[in-house]
């Protein structure tokens, strides 16, 4: 009997730790696989990395090699312009020294003469030639051959020659003559096909370089020409125009400023967008009243004006260079754009349209504006053009305004789904949605719910469950008690302790593994809640913060039209030389 | 120093009988100068949209969002839309305004089509093209939007001043 009870007592023994031995098997079975699934999303994420590196790589060397490119292009097409147009340079230098001998008579009227003469050999087609030889005729007092000079460079560039005339005459005081010219080169001029030339016009205006007589015929025919352009397609474009220059004040908000709302607002790109538009709000306003602001001092003597507005008559790029100008000023953007193609179109694009042949007068208006440099006006002709352009401006500012606030969206959300955090992943918790408007505690419940709702069958099947693994070893204990009974009631009665005895300990064993575990799981699991809590707060608390800097930079909105309503009364503040008497 | 640099003397100008006149050009004009145009309708439609709203206007759709029996509603709205067509050369197909109804209501809309306004909570979907004005209406900048059939939207100012947004923008 003793010995029976002892083999008995053994193998239970012996189950007992077989047991034990399987349970901890399983726990670190259990903790390989979590550190598994670690290591695999760690290496993942290190491959995605390890993948966008290679990509940036890939990109900055392609970008490398187009501005390298590029670079040799431009050298190339510098080389090509002064190959084929440098010769022009030789009579715009020597055009200084041919007027300073005809303004002050130290050279010879012969030298003078023969230099003029040896140019117009040299440079056949370029209209500054003629022009030379006429005003050295007219220094000489040859009328017929000034005539005939005269005609030859307006068969060449009747603008420019018209307006050369125009300027060189209002400089010698001639001022009947130069009005005459003025007449001549308005009349002759298409609003819908100026040359780049015309610019000289507006130059002239800025300083008062017609005098008063010559501004009004100016302004009589602009006016004409502004209403006879001003159809809704003219407008739109010239808005569109605009609108592009409020546009490219916008800059992007780096996911890195709100991550937490970045991360989990399906309306992110709709906040950056709304952001980005009301912040662009200062840097047009600082630009413009700077320009507005930025007063230059005017020249002493008309002549300095006048001389400043032929330096760009003259110097301004002619025609038949155009085009190398603009493949020059697109790889020029490519460079400026460290090789970003598309951008750099895009920049060219903007700057060249001051490089066609012919512009319409209100696409001449907006360029001088928004593109003084590439279109050779000074600042003072900017704030004219500027103040000419304020319905354009205007409209494109209440287009840009009203397009990021109905982008505005009416509620945010933050949505969390299985692949917010680690644990959520390892969960595969399902999508939750909620909207920042119902407030960040009762978002926190719904959110701790949806955890609580997701994970309560795991946590269910921790747990052990005592009644039913109690059944088998109590009908056992019971069978064995009642045949133990029947041979001997008191070796029942020690049977009865002894397996019931070891039964309770297994049980209890268990019990209390499987209660460690699952108390190890809800440790976990609340961590995971608290790490999904916190990131709902950012969000609500980042929401806050943009709402602030929306609220600040959509203020400005205001100032703005204030400001470009006000360039209706900066239109021709400073008129330099008007009053005074003619010089000569 | 400038190309044209340079002062002037008395003995050069004295010599000159003459000036470079444009006389001197026989040629005809490269081409023809301006030629002015009729005023053109839409550039007129566009002026007379942008002209400030008058009070009378603001008042009427004030008083369109309060309780008030159907006729004295339709001949508001007719008064209404006889005024945008004298004044504004178009009507609008209606109005979305900020409601002062309070939560849950945060907007309604005018609809002077089928002469009914309805108010609008957050989670309310606004009908197309009246969706479009929401988040402009709710700005404290604007009093109302008015909605064009053509998809064109004009936010109204409290001072009756106007901002065109063309359509789908």
């Amino acid at each position: 009997m003793a010995e029976i009870d002892h083999t008995l007592r053994r193998q239970v023994a012996q189950v007992e730790n077989l047991v034990v031995q399987v349970g901890r098997e399983l726990q670190g079975v259990g903790a390989e696989v979590n550190a598994i699934s670690t290591t695999q999303q760690q290496t993942q994420s290190d491959l995605a990395k390890l993948s966008a590196d290679f990509f940036a790589f890939v990109q900055a060397s392609e970008r490398r090699d187009i501005v390298q490119r590029s670079e040799t292009r431009i050298g190339v097409l510098q080389d090509q312009l002064e190959h084929e147009f440098g010769h022009y340079k030789v009579v715009r230098r020597t055009s200084v020294g041919l007027l300073q001998a005809f303004d002050i008579g130290l050279v010879t009227e012969d030298v003078v003469r023969n230099v003029s003469e040896e140019l117009m050999i040299q440079t056949p087609r370029y209209w500054l030639a003629p022009a030379l030889v006429a005003l050295t005729a007219w220094a000489g007092d040859d009328r017929e051959l000034a005539t005939r000079a005269v005609a030859e460079a307006y068969r060449r560039s009747p603008s420019k020659t018209a307006l050369l005339f125009t300027l060189i005459l209002r400089r010698q005081g001639r001022i009947d003559s130069s009005a005459r010219w003025l007449r001549t080169y308005l009349g002759a001029q298409d609003p819908r096909a100026l040359g780049r030339d015309f610019a000289v016009i507006l130059e002239s205006v800025a300083v008062g370089a017609f005098g008063p007589g010559g501004r009004t015929t100016v302004e009589e025919v602009l006016g004409q020409w502004t209403e006879a352009l001003s159809d809704p397609a003219a407008h739109d474009e010239q808005v569109a125009r605009w609108r592009n220059e409020i546009e490219s004040h916008r800059f992007p908000i780096a996911g890195g400023v709100f991550p937490a709302l970045a991360a989990t607002s399906p309306e992110w790109p709709a906040l950056v967008k709304t952001l980005a538009g009301a912040e662009a709000h200062e840097p047009v306003l600082e630009k413009y009243r700077a320009i507005m602001g930025d007063a230059p001092a005017p020249h002493d003597r008309i002549e300095d004006a006048l001389d400043d507005i032929l330096d760009r008559l003259v110097a301004e790029y002619d025609n038949e260079e155009l085009p190398i100008q603009r493949d020059l000023a697109y790889h020029n953007a490519v460079v400026e754009r460290d090789g970003d193609v598309d951008g750099a179109r895009e920049l060219a694009e903007n700057r060249t349209a001051a490089l066609e042949e012919t512009l319409d007068y209100l696409t001449i208006q907006t360029v001088s504006a928004l593109a003084p440099e590439q279109i050779g006006v000074s600042r003072a002709t900017q704030r004219i053009a500027i103040a000419s352009c304020r319905p354009w401006f205007a409209q494109a500012h209440v287009e840009t305004t009203g397009e990021y606030r109905s982008s505005l969206p009416s509620d945010v959300h933050v949505r969390f789904g299985g692949d917010h955090s680690t644990g959520a992943t390892a969960f595969q918790l399902p999508e939750w949605t909620g909207s920042l408007s119902e407030g960040v505690p009762s978002l926190e419940r719904s959110l701790v719910q949806h955890w609580d709702q997701h994970t309560a069958n795991y946590l269910q099947s921790l747990a052990y469950p005592v009644k039913q693994k109690v059944i088998v070893p109590a009908i056992i204990t019971g069978i064995a008690f009642l045949i133990s009974l029947a041979i001997n009631p008191l070796f029942g009665f020690f049977v009865l302790v002894v397996m019931g005895g070891i039964w309770a300990l297994v049980i209890w064993n268990r019990y209390k593994t499987a209660e460690r575990n699952r108390a190890q799981a809800e440790r976990v699991l609340a961590e995971y809640k608290q790490e999904s809590v916190v990131k709902l707060r950012e969000a609500a608390a980042q929401l806050t913060d943009w709402g602030s800097r929306y609220k600040a930079a959509d203020g400005r909105a205001d100032e703005v039209r204030q400001f470009i309503d006000g360039l209706a009364q900066s239109g021709h503040a400073a008129i330099t030389y008007e009053r005074r008497a003619p010089i000569l | 120093m400038t190309l044209f640099g340079g002062g002037s003397s008395e003995r050069q100008r004295s010599k000159r009988s003459f000036a470079i006149d444009s006389s001197a050009i026989t040629e005809a004009p490269a081409s023809a100068g301006v030629t002015s145009r009729a005023p053109i309708s839409a550039a007129m439609q566009r002026t007379l949209m942008q002209k400030p709203r008058h009070a009378g206007i603001f008042d009427a759709i004030h008083r369109l969002d309060t309780q008030m029996d159907a006729s004295a509603r339709q001949n508001l709205i007719a008064w209404v839309q006889d005024q945008y067509v004298a004044e504004y050369g178009d009507i609008p197909i209606g109005f979305l305004a900020k409601c002062f109804l309070g939560p849950p209501y945060i907007d309604h809309r005018l609809d002077l089509v089928r002469s009914i306004v309805e108010h609008f909570t957050p989670s309310d979907t606004v009908p197309s093209p009246f969706d479009r004005a929401r988040s402009l209406a709710r700005h404290s900048a604007y009093e109302f939007v008015e909605v064009y059939s053509s998809g064109r939207l004009i936010a109204v100012r409290a001072d009756g001043m106007t901002e065109i947004l063309p359509e789908g923008k």
